[in-house]
């Protein structure tokens, strides 16, 4: 249940961030508000699940692994957006993600 | 210099923000959706759990405060910089809440924290675009 509720967090928050540069780099600007009602849909969802993640999880162990999202929001610019990814930035997502199962052990 | 400000305020904000949420969020009842969801019980929970709401209401405007900081802060201070400085917030949540909440603190954990902090800020920090 904690596994899902963390994952619908951190898969809203990415789509609500990737919405916004969708927007913002759109040059097409019909729709605009259904865009910005879509964006404040998936945010304000994601801040729910997120309510109910701390309500069974100690934030000291939680919060941290909100820092996925870094790594859910790269790996989208690279493959969705063609953005490159240089060496340093894979070490930081080796360092996140061990970082995260360290805390996750204790979950 | 105002800039660093409201990196800073950004920081402590944030911060605050999730240990309210936190404080709200914890003494409210874990229940099945399909009770909350029968006529009377929601509302019946909102109401006797009236202080957590408040709390959890301070946690999103202080969240709401750091993102406004956040936005201030951006005008001077590139995000290759602003968010490595805004990663802190990752270790110092972890530490505060085991000197608030008493959640258990061990060294698995702050490592956990430091090396996610560290990872956040390989990722965005870029040579070259540091503040001038």
């Amino acid at each position: 249940m904690i596994l899902v509720l963390m994952a619908l967090t951190l898969l809203l928050t990415c789509i609500g961030q990737l919405l916004q540069k969708s927007v913002a780099t759109r040059t097409d600007h019909r729709h605009q508000v259904w865009w910005l009602l879509a964006i404040i849909g998936c945010l304000g969802l994601g801040a729910v699940f997120w309510l109910l993640v701390l309500q069974r999880l100690p934030v000291g162990i939680a919060y941290p692994m909100l820092s996925l999202n870094f790594v859910l929001v790269m790996a989208a610019s690279r493959w969705w957006f063609k953005e490159t990814v240089s060496v340093r930035q894979w070490c930081g997502v080796l360092c996140i993600i061990l970082g995260v199962s360290l805390l996750g052990g204790y979950a | 210099m105002r800039s660093w400000f409201a990196i800073i305020a950004s920081l402590l904000l944030v911060t605050l923000a999730q240990l309210l949420m936190k404080s709200g969020m914890s003494g409210m009842p874990v229940v099945p959706l399909n009770w909350l969801l029968t006529e009377g019980n929601g509302v019946a929970l909102l109401q006797s759990h009236f202080s957590n709401l408040v709390h959890v209401f301070f946690g999103l405007m202080c969240y709401g405060l750091s993102l406004g900081c956040w936005m201030l802060a951006l005008k001077k201070i590139p995000l290759s910089v602003a968010y490595p400085c805004l990663s802190i917030s990752y270790v110092l949540v972890t530490l505060l809440a085991h000197f608030v909440f008493a959640e258990s603190l061990s060294l698995v954990v702050l490592l956990g924290s430091v090396l996610i902090m560290l990872g956040v800020s390989l990722i965005t920090y870029k040579p070259g675009h540091g503040a001038h």
